[in-house]
């Protein structure tokens, strides 16, 4: 079924949205989940809560693109339900890319501390300043956290190479906080 | 602020942003190795059955 169609279900209230939402996304949303959590019930639960923020908010909101609004909501949902302690002792894929972003966070004195949603403000920023290939590979590996493999095999490069891009995309992100007052 | 922040921030970005990484998929001059590689061995055939066919017709 197509977007606008499952969307106009949620705006007559028709609970077949919910199961339509889950025939097209479903498999998607979950692996997304899954690979935030790594746990097979808290990214089903995620999931769940995915389809009842978008019950809550369809409508009014009519999301122009249905699958990036799903993915938002179940992203952050399953970054919810992370136990951040046991990720960096079982190192786990979120505590890896927790530390991996670490790098891009300068050690200053005297900086400020924001709030997520700004802080997502500024991150726009920067997606806005790096090449389009960089901002894809970043966005692969950080925000749907696949891994180096998975980049790699996805856009024809050698790992090494994503890698590397990744490394240089992370510098400019340091001096990017840096610059805008950012601190540890 | 912590690595874990900066992640979780990504959330908040543009929809913009994760729809295009979201298709983005084997671009144009992102082909991988094996089908760049096949893509030239074609070439290479082709120039050879020219080379072969002026060859016999006696023009090289």
């Amino acid at each position: 079924m197509e977007d606008t169609a499952i969307i106009d279900l949620f705006w007559d209230r028709d609970e077949a949205a919910i199961r339509e939402t889950d025939i097209a996304y479903g498999k998607k949303l979950y692996v997304l989940a899954n690979r935030i959590v790594q746990c097979h019930e808290e990214a089903q639960e995620s999931v769940n809560d995915t389809y009842w923020k978008a019950w809550e908010t369809i409508p009014p909101h009519r999301p122009s693109d249905f699958f990036g609004f799903l993915a938002k909501q179940c992203r952050r949902f399953a970054m919810e339900r992370v136990d951040w302690r046991s990720t960096f002792k079982h190192k786990t894929r979120a505590g890896v890319l927790s530390t991996e972003m670490e790098q891009c966070i300068p050690v200053q004195r005297e900086g400020m501390e924001l709030e997520a949603p700004e802080l997502g403000r500024l991150m726009n920023r920067f997606m806005e300043n790096i090449s389009q290939e960089n901002r894809l590979i970043f966005m692969r590996r950080y925000w749907y956290m696949d891994t180096t493999a998975e980049i790699s095999q996805r856009f024809g490069l050698s790992e090494r190479r994503v890698s590397n891009k990744l490394r240089r995309t992370r510098e400019k992100l340091h001096t990017f906080l840096e610059r805008e007052g950012i601190c540890l | 602020m912590t690595g874990k922040d900066l992640l979780v921030a990504l959330s908040h970005v543009d929809r913009k942003y994760v729809q295009e990484a979201e298709f983005a998929f084997l671009q144009k001059g992102n082909r991988p190795v094996r089908k760049r590689l096949s893509a030239i061995a074609l070439v290479l055939l082709a120039v050879g059955a020219i080379c072969v066919l002026l060859t016999r017709l006696g023009i090289i």
